[in-house]
């Protein structure tokens, strides 16, 4: 592999320290500067990868990291998500909590034409949680809502409910992959899933278009410590990268975001590892 | 100490509405690596809060025929392991109404106490899975101590200590000989994911009936990055998930207990992975108990 050297779109980065619902460990909101750190002073001697830096990125702050209305956030990341596309770049955002992500995904007008591909431990389909939509339980709910098809990667934890209202009322999750063929489509392969039938099941007929949502959960806390949910048995940073290079396999990356990085609880690694997968997409993009 | 209900069920139950109850354990005296198991099962308990009730393996909610936690238990810090009886006789009269008791402690001294109380339920074995085999007969001039744990539960009814990483080599003799010690972790860590888990070896010469001792520390440091558990070579999660899933398929298993938390400032992985761990205890024995799902009734 050649490291990218400027032969890729511009990115612009859109740091979304939003932090409003963490449910048990706080400090989310702090996660894009962590990162931000990180990526600026990535070693480019990525021996494994060949994934640097972006050549041509730009940093921009959706809001400030004491911004904790809802309806502000959305507004002000779908605006610099709709603005980086404008201007023919490709959006990564850095979270801050899961809510971001329907936030960038609100700029997508055709949501049928982009598929959602979460990396996560937790499924995020709640209607509601702690008495609002706009919780990071929920992000993928939204998402849904809007009619993007979805395809969950590496989920771990759930409440049936949840799984029931979306992949309908036979839902089991011992099964390892839950399918739904109705519009908007979704397909579901939970972590022992994806270990024992691999990526490929939960692929089959994903549209071309892709955006990607890594929850740092997803990982396995042994790679991964610095997050407010740690989650026993996550994937390991080289079965997250194979995942990503199935999923973008002759596929369109048209946005992504990194979210719930919990820098009180990281020792650098989960920011460094969070900053190289933003590299690894920007690279993709 | 108030410890609230583990993983939070809604509509909480009283005990006699239940199927499974958690009974909390605080025993902390003689833990070899650290202190701090006394506040363990508060801390697991508020991790569970954060767990869905759903296991998404297994597809069981274990509070969905009622999950009730008891009030935690006042256990005396005198050396006698009788002073561990009260645990014994509260998970008796769990076990006797039909109800699958989950104790929490605590140090896996505990075993000691619950023991006890197996011994009168009849005939029943107990499946050990822990970091240090557990079979020497005093540790520091006490008798009851995580080191003497399965020699003082031997003194009652039939255990197999398995998944150990340390061993006196007095508790390996003694253990060998009566056919007690069980495969060490390297046996047991980093399977194929294509092999079956083997737990036919942690079961064998123990009646059909089994209670499940399950101490942290036979993970490894990776998976369980705590004080006092700094030992290479232990299980993955998914070696000891894989492990507990065969073992409920060959046992009727009538209860277990989960030991060995010491809480960190700071560091909330392992109580999350205890509660992680107590949730699918419950939901191996819920489905053992309970053809289906109640949700599918």
């Amino acid at each position: 592999m050649t490291p990218m050297a400027g032969a890729h779109r511009p990115v612009t980065f859109v740091a979304a320290p939003y932090e409003a619902t963490a449910s048990f460990v706080a400090g989310c909101g702090f996660g894009p500067d962590a990162i931000a750190e990180r990526l600026a002073g990535l070693d480019p001697n990525d021996a494994c990868h060949a994934v640097e830096a972006p050549a041509d990125w730009t940093w921009v702050e959706a809001h400030p990291r004491t911004l904790c209305d809802p309806a502000a956030m959305r507004r002000e990341v779908s605006r610099h998500v709709r603005e980086a596309l404008a201007a023919g770049r490709l959006p990564l955002v850095v979270g801050g909590e899961h809510t971001v992500t329907p936030a960038a995904l609100a700029v997508w007008d055709d949501a049928a034409g982009v598929t959602v591909v979460q990396f996560d431990a937790h499924a995020d389909l709640r209607a509601d949680y702690e008495g609002t939509p706009w919780n990071h339980a929920c992000a993928m709910r939204r998402a849904f809502e809007r009619g993007h098809p979805l395809v969950q990667l590496g989920i771990r934890s759930a409440l049936h409910e949840e799984l029931q209202d979306v992949y309908g009322p036979a839902a089991d999750g011992s099964s390892g992959l839950l399918m739904r063929e109705a519009t908007p489509t979704a397909r579901l392969l939970t972590r022992s899933g994806l270990r024992s039938r691999g990526v490929e099941p939960a692929l089959r007929g994903l549209g071309e278009r892709v955006y990607v949502t890594i929850d740092l959960d997803a990982l396995d806390p042994s790679c991964a410590p610095g997050v407010g949910t740690p989650e026993p048995d996550g994937l390991s940073y080289l079965e997250l990268l194979d995942a990503l290079d199935a999923v973008l396999d002759g596929r369109t990356l048209v946005g992504a975001d990194v979210v719930e990085l919990c820098p009180a609880r990281d020792d650098g690694r989960t920011a460094l590892l969070a900053a190289r997968l933003l590299a690894w997409l920007a690279d993709r993009g | 100490m108030h410890v609230g209900q583990f993983l939070a069920p809604e509509p909480a139950v009283d005990r006699e509405r239940a199927w499974a109850v958690v009974l909390p354990a605080p025993f902390d005296r003689s833990a070899g690596g650290a202190p701090g198991a006394r506040v363990a099962p508060a801390e697991i308990v508020a991790a569970s809060t954060q767990v869905e009730t759903y296991d998404l393996e297994l597809g069981r909610d274990p509070t969905d025929r009622g999950l009730a936690t008891l009030p935690p238990l006042e256990l005396s810090y005198a050396d006698e392991d009788e002073a561990l009886e009260p645990l014994g006789r509260a998970l008796e009269v769990e076990a006797r109404a039909g109800r699958f008791p989950l104790v929490l402690g605590g140090e896996s001294t505990v075993l000691a106490g619950t023991a006890r109380g197996l011994a009168r339920l009849g005939d029943v074995g107990v499946v050990r899975l822990e970091g240090t085999l557990g079979g020497d007969d005093v540790w520091h001039g006490l008798r009851a101590a995580p080191r003497t744990a399965v020699r003082r539960c031997a003194e009652h009814v039939p255990v197999r200590s398995s998944g150990w990483r340390l061993a006196s080599a007095t508790a390996r003799e003694w253990a060998t000989t009566r056919d007690t010690a069980g495969p060490a972790a390297r046996r047991l860590a980093a399977r194929p994911q294509v092999e079956p888990a083997p737990a036919d070896e942690l079961v064998r010469g123990l009646p059909e009936i089994v209670y499940l001792s399950l101490d942290l520390a036979v993970l490894d440091p990776a998976a369980l990055p705590m004080p006092g558990n700094l030992e290479p070579g232990g299980l993955s999660y998914a070696d000891l998930t894989r492990l507990l899933d065969e073992l409920f398929r060959l046992r009727r298993v009538v209860g277990a207990e989960l030991t060995g938390l010491t809480p960190h400032p700071g560091n909330v992985l392992p109580a999350f992975v205890a509660a992680r761990l107590g949730l699918r205890v419950l939901a191996l024995a819920h489905r053992q108990r309970f053809p289906t799902p109640s949700c599918w009734e």
